[in-house]
């Protein structure tokens, strides 16, 4: 009976299921609006990492992404009360995120574009380093959407209803976007031509 | 249904890990810290700025009531005349008539 006990643990998922939100998303904006710190460090506890996602679909280089995620988090909360639906927040805040990160983005291309190995943590250890790349020449082969939902499902563990909601699409589409993401990307990572 | 394939999408993930700065708490923290700040800061300019509005309104009234009134003008040559130079337009009144008056 252990065994199988020890079995079944096994197969569990290493990563446990995110916890998901006990209070609506509605009630926290609501109550961050009143100046409630606690509030306010749900709601970025809750959102950041789908903000870097999303920046990070858009930029490309995950320092960048980290950067603009932050600002646009602390313009999105200073602009709180101009969230007119408080229950699509994240809708809301992501299209700030994406919209700040594409405004990055043309400042970028003016610029002259650094090396993305300056973009690595000097604290990672090289095959890190080498699989980073890996990833992001993946990713740069998908499109738009299809990064911001294979970032937000698989990096911040969003569902499909709560990043068709999101982003704006059906689940449906979502799923498919996811699919055909991931198909690209293990395809890329394998060398095979796209 | 769609919960079996949710959790399918969960097995089939790809290990996006490499891309994750982590830290989240710890930036979660701070961010929600300086937004909160930064509320606490707008809100005390607005009211403070609201509070001066309001006491240089109450102090300009005060200044407006308080000043004497302005005295009757009772030479007023020119008003005068320029009344009767009116009446020439006006009235049935000779030109002439209203021309020397003025002078």
């Amino acid at each position: 009976m252990s065994e199988v006990r020890a079995g079944l643990a096994a197969v569990a998922p290493l990563k446990p299921a995110p916890d998901r939100p006990q209070t609506p998303v509605a009630e926290l904006v609501k109550r961050a609006r009143k100046g409630e710190p606690a509030a306010f460090d749900e709601l970025v506890r809750r959102h950041l990492r789908a903000a870097y996602a999303v920046a990070l679909a858009v930029l490309g280089r995950p320092a960048d992404a980290d950067d603009v995620a932050q600002d646009a988090f602390l313009v999105a909360l200073e602009k709180l009360d101009d969230c007119r639906d408080p229950a699509r927040f994240s809708g809301w805040l992501i299209q700030i995120v994406r919209n700040r990160a594409l405004h990055a983005l043309d400042k970028r291309k003016l610029r002259d574009g650094s090396d993305d190995a300056a973009d690595s943590p000097s604290h990672a250890a090289p095959s890190d380093v080498v699989l980073r790349r890996q990833l992001l020449a993946a990713l740069a082969t998908l499109t738009a959407v299809q990064r911001e939902v294979v970032l937000l499902h698989d990096l911040d563990e969003w569902t499909h209803a709560e990043i068709a909601e999101a982003l704006g699409l059906t689940e449906t589409n979502c799923r498919q976007h996811l699919f055909t993401a991931r198909r690209a990307l293990r395809g890329a990572l394998a060398g095979e031509p796209t | 249904m769609k919960s079996d394939e949710d959790r399918i999408d969960r097995i089939d993930r790809i290990d996006l890990a490499p891309l994750d700065p982590g830290d989240w708490t710890k930036k979660a923290a701070a961010l929600a810290a300086r937004a909160l700040e930064q509320r606490r800061f707008r809100r005390a300019v607005v009211v403070r700025g609201m509070t001066a509005l309001a006491l240089s309104a109450a102090a300009a009234l005060a200044l407006w009531f308080a000043a004497p009134a302005p005295e009757p003008q009772h030479d007023q040559p020119a008003a005068a005349s320029s009344i009767n130079m009116l009446d020439w337009a006006i009235r049935t009144t000779d030109p002439t008539e209203a021309l020397r008056y003025a002078q």
